[in-house]
């Protein structure tokens, strides 16, 4: 039986907005109110949280599993051990696994392959269309029996507009949120950095903010033609905010993501080429980076992914045109969207704000179950302590992907603790 | 010939990262280097017992040749590398080619790459001197250095100089180099070609963006045309050649130039595309000058950068 208590700790309430301090108690990984203790919790192991902060474990809406030259099980036992290490409890893994997950034997497979002890919780999103091509419709009904929870095409999205809006209507027949990552690739054939004046210097092919900005409203035009949920994940443009407010302002189910990554960083990063910062979207400017935070702010943006994709070193440590897009996103995403100067009221609401976007309201955006810390609720949680400092560093002798947008950083406050259903399967002290 | 600035860089990756007294070191070493060819003295054979490879993954004429005559005219070993005979032809990375080759005994990597930043990369993988001899669309350093010493010399200086770029900048190095070293020597630059060629943005850089050719042209002290690179462009960035001559063309009697306007071309011309061939053949074109500047500039460069801090 798995007894576990925690005292002193604030507990992180995102549907009421408020931060409480209370002892809780976890019972077969289900949190026990008080008055429902039994004597067996006398002897229950204690862990000692007070100062630091109790928030409900976060849900991922973007991260691919695969790396390619490690196998698929070390790969997602890597993401897994990354997940954890950032408050991760869940994560929606994007279709291209290591085959596409285009029909239900593929998908049954991966179920069955991927390891579900010391885990976090993968749920899995299946192709909009074959081979994420954009040509032919997946069967979406079937992969929706196997229990998919999304359908994508993400990192790619349909080119044609009629198989686009035909996916759309199809796969909302089965009320599965469809994931789209916009981009217009006629109009960003071979891009690998945001078109601005630093891409024109460096002489990289840009991806233009239209790119983005057509397939978003794309998007819009279709789910209010559909009536269909779309989501965008990733947006990355000014533009395509201005947009999505507008389309929210009308009543359109439209909902979005940005990544961490976007709200911290700018194209600075790839100034001297670093390949390890090629991201998609790319990093863009400055103008960019402030608008995604305000539309986090005012709630035009739902929802914060990581947009995790591992890289191996000899596949990314090559010429800059050459190598593929990705960073890493789960371990820094939550920690470095935190504002943790010593104000101890932003640093709660902050707290507030970015555990509802990453954990609320993603899980919301993919119809799964309330996460709260709460009695009778499935105890997926972390503990953060604002006092405890978050370390990354590129290692170059890792076999798994090391491709953090920054080469070293070094952030205020950590997860300390991760549990997934009652159980501790990150400690931050035994790393 | 006195020169009073150091140079204490090891490789040559652009004129980006160079100052305005670098950029001058190099031009006047070249200035010497061309002065004692004049008088048939001696060029000092500064790189005897070195061996300098020149990989070159791109197809080029007049750069690999220009380099592999400045370094035998400084005494060095050199060895050129082309794609079809690398082993990146099997498959393996930039990376363990340069590797292989710094093993091999190489004192100094010339190289030509269709990546944006491969030079910059390479530099940061071996240990000897890396030289930039066109890397994609961003920079072209041996080419801008020429150019900029054949203006040197027929003007003194840049300072205050109007030169007009035109054509294809969008892809092109040679465009790039010439920018970052013209504006550090004090010149006034206009970019001019179609829009889809010209992005009106890299007005933030500094310099004029005009699609007026005779307003472009009129006034410069010397306009550098550049190559229309065809093969690629024709379908997504202007309609035709046809359109593009009869819009951007050079052709002698359509503009008013001004009397001592010169006329640059980085080369290979495609005569009636870019420029006619009066106008390319005209006392005012300093094309062929371009072309034999180029190996006292590659001399210098070699120079500086294969003996360490000078």
């Amino acid at each position: 039986m798995n007894i576990l208590s925690i005292k002193g700790g604030k507990v992180v309430d995102t549907y009421s907005n408020k931060i409480i301090q209370k002892d809780l108690f976890i019972k077969n990984g289900i949190f026990v109110g008080e008055k429902n203790l039994t004597a067996e919790f006398n002897n229950a192991t204690t862990i000692d949280a007070a100062d630091k902060y109790i928030i409900p474990g976060l849900t991922d809406l973007r991260c691919h599993l695969e790396q390619p030259g490690l196998s698929f099980q070390k790969s997602v036992q890597s993401i897994s051990r990354q997940g954890l290490a950032g408050g991760y409890t869940s994560l929606l893994a994007m279709p291209a696994l290591s085959s596409f997950a285009d029909n239900p034997e593929t998908l049954r497979y991966f179920k069955d392959s991927i390891c579900k002890d010391d885990m976090l919780d993968i749920h899995l999103s299946g192709c909009l269309t074959m081979g994420t091509k954009g040509d032919t419709l997946a069967p979406i009904g079937s992969l929706k029996e196997m229990g998919i929870v999304a359908v994508t095409d993400c990192p790619n999205s349909p080119q044609n507009n009629q198989i686009y809006l035909k996916a759309v209507e199809y796969a909302s027949m089965f009320d599965l949120p469809i994931l789209d990552l916009p981009r217009d690739y006629s109009l960003s054939p071979d891009a690998s950095a945001h078109e601005s004046l630093l891409s024109y210097k460096l002489g990289l092919k840009g991806s233009p903010r239209i790119s983005e900005e057509l397939f978003v409203q794309r998007s819009i035009l279709a789910s209010k033609y559909t009536n269909a949920k779309i989501h965008l994940t990733s947006v990355s443009s000014f533009g395509s905010v201005e947009l999505i407010e507008k389309a929210k302002r009308d009543g359109i189910k439209i909902t979005s993501d940005t990544t961490s990554n976007h709200l911290t960083y700018t194209e600075d990063l790839i100034e001297k080429y670093d390949s390890m910062a090629k991201a998609y979207p790319p990093f863009r400017e400055e103008s960019d980076r402030l608008r995604l935070n305000e539309a986090v702010q005012r709630d035009t943006i739902d929802s914060i992914s990581s947009g995790h994709q591992q890289c191996g070193f000899n596949e990314k440590r090559v010429e800059f045109d050459l190598a593929p897009y990705g960073v890493l996103g789960l371990e820094q995403s939550f920690v470095q969207l935190i504002k943790n100067n010593g104000d101890s009221e932003k640093l709660e609401n902050s707290l507030i704000k970015i555990a509802k976007k990453m954990s609320e309201k993603s899980r919301e955006i993919l119809n799964l179950s309330e996460l709260k810390v709460s009695e009778g609720k499935t105890a997926d949680f972390f503990i953060y302590d604002p006092k405890a400092k978050t370390k990354i560093e590129r290692d170059e002798e890792s076999t798994v992907g090391q491709n953090y947008p920054q080469n070293s950083l070094e952030i205020s406050g950590a997860v300390i603790k991760t549990f997934v259903k009652g159980r501790c399967l990150y400690d931050k002290e035994k790393i | 010939m006195v020169i009073k600035s150091k140079w204490e860089r090891k490789s040559l990756i652009g004129l980006e990262e160079l100052s305005e007294e670098e950029i001058n070191l190099l031009l006047d070493k070249a200035k010497y280097f061309k002065k004692l060819k004049s008088l048939n003295q001696k060029i000092p054979e500064s790189l005897a017992g070195k061996r300098i490879v020149n990989l070159f993954l791109e197809p080029s004429t007049r750069t690999r040749i220009a380099f592999e005559v400045a370094a035998k005219g400084l005494n060095a070993d050199i060895i050129s590398i082309a794609e079809k005979s690398s082993s990146l032809t099997k498959g393996e990375s930039l990376r363990d080619t340069a590797r292989n080759i710094q093993s091999l005994g190489a004192d100094a990597i010339v190289l030509r790459h269709s990546s944006p930043g491969s030079p910059l990369f390479l530099s940061e993988i071996v240990e000897v001197p890396v030289i930039n001899a066109g890397d994609g669309a961003h920079e072209h350093p041996s080419q801008a250095l020429l150019d900029i010493f054949t203006l040197r010399e027929k003007w003194g200086s840049l300072k205050g100089k109007k030169i007009t770029i035109l054509g294809d900048i969008l892809f092109s190095r040679v465009a790039r180099s010439n920018i970052w070293g013209m504006l550090k020597l004090g010149a006034k630059i206009t970019l001019s070609g179609p829009s889809t060629l010209v992005p009106k943005k890299m007005e933030d850089w500094g310099l004029k963006v005009s699609y007026n050719l005779e307003s472009a042209v009129e006034d410069a002290d010397a306009i550098m045309l550049l190559r229309i690179q065809h093969e690629r462009q024709t379908e997504t960035h202007f309609p035709s050649l046809k359109e593009y001559s009869k819009m951007f063309g050079l052709r002698e009697g359509e503009f008013e130039l001004k009397k001592n306007a010169l006329i640059l071309h980085p080369g290979p011309i495609n005569r009636g595309v870019e420029i006619d061939s009066k106008m390319a053949d005209s006392s005012q074109s300093v094309v062929l000058e371009q072309v034999s500047n180029g190996v006292y500039v590659r001399m210098a460069i070699l120079h500086f950068c294969c003996n360490g801090k000078v």
